[in-house]
């Protein structure tokens, strides 16, 4: 495959025991957030969700991105008749 | 003509039957319904079967027709529904709420009325679309689809019942959905054609909503040509879905191409692929090279996977957030859909913004590269059909086809999946056409000739007779059935 992405991004990098703490608070917040209480089985899906989504968002910020890149959904021009 | 050549039959050809008097929209419901009992149920691809609704559409379509109002190639032509999508007077389920019913239904379905289909059956699908997460093939209220070539195999999801009911001749088309390949690898894993038409074309008004970016209903048929006739009638501009198209769409009344296709050959789309899956490819695009010419492409290599995983993270939460706070994803049939979707309540807001800003630098690239050919092609899937009592996740690395999904998935491009042969044991694989946006007419000419050129049209599960035995991988099997077991 091309590699596409050029420079590389400013993103700094969560490496190490910061990462791994990050990753342990998330998983604590969404446990949090279940008052009813969440079964082993469902906190080692969410630990390993949490570690996907981390992966993936890891790769997002090292593609390098300017101020001028839009998302791929904004607000529409015509608000048909507001002024 | 044979039950089984009339179960088997496209919708043009369905079409042409009436017109001539050779059957009727009541005795084609008749049929079909019996069908959807008798062969749709034991294969779990039934949610619930619509009698009352398709005999009241049959015996208006049959009036209609009769008096000389033609409403066009879909006019008393019976057809399944994902149960994602709402029909009065029928539950929607979504394959997780036995009794859940709506008022309202989706406009999808009021343009297939109002092109005179009749709607004879409510189809399963994996528990809300597989949105939550799941690995095994029984993530249903209905159950494990079984695969029509193979009960032992599954269908692949979601649109797991739209795709066995196309394939065992239970429902001449089925709509199904896609979000990030729900209708492509179902469609692969059972030698149906499945249409992804481009985001927008089709309304989801009345459809349970995944990813509101994302989502995309579409036809599931038995060939490319009728993908386009249902996907005809059921475009257009939708005020109650502010993403549809206001762009008109026309296939029939057109003629179609036959030659002289631009296609390119993603390159590294069959490593790691079954040696079935790559040599019924290879087979694929030989027969491409002599319907016009034929390149090797190079994907950009963009972070696509991980951009589709983030946004349907934040994208499926927020569209079940009360039910996943509320802690009612335990009522699930996956035990996977449990706990995976809890973690988008700590996936920043930042970065489902960034997925979104790199998507439209990944809809631009691929635009570019789309615009230069009718088809970009590659296998639909890396793998037939896996066991339907085995966990399948561990499989999908094997499914080397899906940047091709990813890349069409995200930029909200057309793409097509058409069988394009069966392996050893008679299973079929699939070959993905993705183009350019509102390309479908590339890609449905280019899937046509080559279903034509391949003779895949006449390829189709044994029935209970029993037929001849398979073929070898790459060798298309001339002749009435495929000789799947059942």
């Amino acid at each position: 495959m091309t590699t596409e992405s050029a420079s590389r991004s400013p993103y700094p990098v969560l490496t190490g025991a910061s990462r791994e703490a990050v990753a342990a608070h998330l998983v604590e917040v969404v446990a949090l957030r279940h008052p009813e209480g969440l079964t082993p089985d469902q906190l080692e899906q969410v630990a390993e969700a949490v570690e996907a989504q981390l992966r993936a968002t890891e790769r997002l910020h090292q593609f390098r991105l300017s101020n001028a890149d839009e998302p791929g959904f904004t607000m529409p021009g015509d608000l048909g008749g507001a002024r | 003509m044979s039950d089984d050549e009339l179960a088997f039959s496209s919708v043009r050809t369905l079409g042409r039957l009436m017109r001539k008097g050779e059957t009727s929209p009541t005795e084609l419901t008749g049929f079909f319904l019996e069908r959807v009992r008798r062969i749709g149920e034991p294969l779990n691809a039934i949610s619930a079967v619509t009698e009352d609704i398709a005999r009241r559409e049959a015996r208006l379509a049959e009036a209609e027709l009769s008096s000389g109002l033609d409403r066009g190639p879909l006019h008393g032509i019976p057809y399944g529904l994902k149960d994602i999508v709402s029909a009065v007077g029928a539950r929607t389920t979504w394959g997780a709420f036995a009794e859940q019913q709506f008022a309202q239904e989706a406009t999808v379905v009021r343009r297939l009325r109002d092109a005179g289909a009749v709607l004879v059956a409510k189809l399963a699908t994996i528990e809300l679309a597989g949105g939550m997460g799941y690995d095994h093939p029984d993530a249903a209220i209905t159950g494990a689809p079984h695969n029509p070539w193979d009960s032992t195999r599954w269908t692949s999801g979601s649109s797991s019942g739209p795709a066995a009911a196309v394939a065992a001749g239970i429902v001449p088309f089925a709509l199904g959905s896609d979000t990030a390949g729900s209708i492509l690898l179902p469609a692969a894993c059972t030698g149906t054609a499945g249409l992804r038409a481009t985001y927008g074309r089709v309304s989801r008004f009345g459809a349970m909503t995944l990813c509101w970016t994302l989502d995309r209903l579409g036809p599931l048929c038995r060939c490319a040509d009728d993908c386009g006739l249902v996907l005809e009638a059921i475009t257009g501009a939708d005020p109650h879905d502010p993403s549809s198209l206001a762009v008109p769409y026309q296939y029939s009344g057109r003629t179609a191409r036959s030659h002289g296709f631009r296609v390119g050959v993603i390159e590294g789309a069959c490593d790691g692929a079954q040696p079935a899956v790559a040599q019924n490819f290879a087979t694929s695009v030989d027969a491409l090279r002599e319907l016009g010419t034929v390149e090797a492409v190079e994907l950009p290599d963009l972070p696509y996977a991980e951009v589709a995983d983030v946004i349907i993270a934040a994208e499926a939460y927020a569209a079940f957030d009360d039910f996943i706070a509320a802690g009612r994803t335990r009522e699930l049939t996956a035990a996977k859909a449990h706990g995976h979707r809890l973690a988008g309540a700590v996936l920043p807001a930042h970065d489902y913004i960034r997925a979104q800003r790199v998507r439209r630098v990944i809809t631009a690239r691929f635009e570019e590269l789309a615009s230069r050919f009718d088809a970009l092609v590659a296998p639909s899937l890396g793998r037939v059909a896996s066991p339907v009592d085995e966990q399948f996740e561990y499989m999908l690395p094997a499914a080397f086809g899906r940047p091709l999904n990813y890349a069409g998935v995200l930029a909200g491009s057309p793409t097509v999946s058409v069988l394009n042969g069966l392996d050893g044991d008679g299973l079929p694989t699939g070959i993905q056409l993705a183009g350019g946006r509102l390309q479908e007419n590339a890609i449905l000419d280019t899937a046509r000739a080559l279903e034509e050129s391949l003779g895949t049209s006449r390829l189709r599960p044994d029935g209970p007779r029993g037929t001849a035995g398979p073929r070898p991988a790459g060798e298309p099997q001339q002749g009435a059935t495929a000789g799947g077991r059942a």
